[in-house]
């Protein structure tokens, strides 16, 4: 057993080491500059749902969905009072119905199968727990294997979830696909078998994963050593059998058939987007790792894709860009600029609206409903935070 | 009201506190710190302890980092 702990030990860092030292990659916009824009998007409506005092704007899980008799409701995730409220969206009142999840240690997000079926993930213990309808917990299915956490080993195994609300939990076939991530630069070692999708069967609570990182981007040990860079944005197609995957520094979209997990590749990448570099192992030779305020600065100052969703009354894909901010202006993530690149059913680009920033905007909560993209909006002076807002866009011809 | 700014804050403040605990170099004055306050605060939840396992993302979240440096304690919800 003493034997034992340095070899892992040696191995895990030799991993690690590896993907420290790779070379840089720049992704180039091929498209930039000849792509013709015919629609545009443009706010036409604003809907707004009051808070409670112990709920704030930015919640970290929101999810759309209809319920038995057919109405759109919209439930948050107060993640400071363990709640989910359902308000419904049409009228937009107080909240109709309050879920306790008070049982769930770290909720980070959910899905509403039905009433008595509430999936939540767990992030203390990278657990889905599935609560009935009086709040019980009636099922903890383990998205790890049930794996000594301690043990970090498990990171090389397993994808980690950094939630977001433009990326819906989907049924798929009886499974609960629940897409994760790897966080930090993937080792080359790997980056060929890791898979980061879950998929928990809904009847056994078996727990399986599917669909690999682009070895063209993430592998060869580039550096991609933030999260930011390593999150997956995700869509299904309108038939829900391929999975459309929105990497951030990647103008392309990879679709992963979710029967045969082929892979195709299509352009969906915006007019104006710039070349997206990783990072630069030379501007920081000397260290093990990028210094912290290198990987913000890059963070800022590179373009970065983010949600994709399909507008089915419209029958067209939003991607979210996310603008670099440029030499000499202020590095603050929250200044750079929102683009929605809009493409039809074959992603054809339709065109690109600049919405605002990101002081503003907060495009990982937005979906599609049937008045339009819905994307919450934060009024920078409100101090009082006693609303959930939306903007909503509608799509318009130039 | 109070607790949930106060909540928040609290929480957010650890976290870039954690953040930028390991020396880099500091040529980054035009970077925000101030305004990295409201990167996913809700959210935040790096904490540093004796146990650190974890490298502390930009947007506040401990993530496991075997082999290479900490920063954080990835056991959640112990601090």
């Amino acid at each position: 057993m003493r034997r034992k702990i340095p070899i892992i030990y040696i191995v895990v860092s030799s991993i690690f080491m590896s993907c420290q030292s790779g070379p840089e990659i720049t992704i180039k916009n091929e498209k930039k500059g000849n792509l013709k824009a015919t629609k545009r998007l443009e706010i036409t409506e604003e809907k707004q749902f009051p808070l409670d005092s112990l709920s704030a704007p930015r919640p970290p899980y929101i999810e759309i969905f209809s319920d038995s008799s057919g109405d759109s409701q919209l439930a948050m995730l107060s993640g400071f009072s363990k709640n989910i409220f359902i308000y419904n969206y049409d009228s937009s009142n107080s909240p109709v119905h309050k879920i306790p999840i008070g049982n769930v240690q770290i909720p980070l997000a959910f899905h509403i199968k039905n009433m008595d079926s509430i999936y939540v993930y767990n992030d203390q213990f990278l657990e889905m727990d599935l609560l009935n309808n009086k709040s019980e917990i009636v099922s903890k299915i383990s998205l790890v294997n049930s794996t000594n956490l301690k043990d970090l080993a498990w990171t090389f195994k397993y994808p980690q979830y950094m939630p977001h609300s433009v990326n819906k939990m989907i049924e798929h076939e009886g499974k609960l696909i629940f897409p994760g991530q790897y966080i930090w630069t993937i080792p080359d070692t790997i980056v060929k078998n890791f898979k980061f999708a879950t998929a928990i069967d809904m009847n056994s609570n078996q727990v399986s994963f599917l669909n690999k990182y682009p070895y063209d981007i993430y592998g060869h040990g580039y550096v991609w050593d933030e999260p930011i860079y390593t999150n997956v944005y995700y869509h299904m197609t309108p038939d829900n059998k391929k999975m459309i995957c929105s990497f951030p520094v990647s103008h392309d979209l990879f679709i992963y058939d979710m029967e045969s997990n082929k892979e195709q590749v299509v352009y969906g990448g915006g007019n104006g987007a710039e070349n997206i570099s990783s990072m630069d192992p030379a501007q920081f030779k000397s260290k093990t790792v990028a210094p912290k305020e290198y990987i913000y600065r890059q963070s800022c100052k590179s373009d970065l894709y983010a949600g994709i969703l399909y507008d089915k009354y419209r029958k067209v894909y939003y991607r979210f860009l996310r603008k670099g901010i440029p030499d000499g202006a202020r590095f603050k993530w929250e200044n750079k600029k929102v683009n929605v690149i809009v493409m039809d059913e074959n992603f054809n680009y339709l065109g690109e609206t600049e919405i605002g920033d990101m002081n503003e905007f907060y495009p990982d909560n937005s979906f599609v409903t049937k008045e339009g993209l819905n994307i919450e909006y934060v009024d920078p002076n409100d101090v009082k935070e006693e609303f959930l807002r939306f903007k909503i866009f509608a799509l318009k011809n130039i | 009201m109070k607790k949930k700014i106060y909540g928040a804050l609290g929480v957010a403040a650890l976290a870039i506190a954690v953040f930028f605990t390991t020396k880099t170099s500091s040529s980054a004055s035009d970077i925000s710190l101030s305004n990295m306050f409201k990167i996913n605060a809700a959210n935040a939840e790096c904490c540093s302890t004796p146990i650190n396992n974890g490298r502390c993302s930009f947007t506040g979240n401990c993530f496991g980092n075997p082999g290479g440096p900490v920063d954080c304690d990835t056991t959640k919800g112990s601090c």
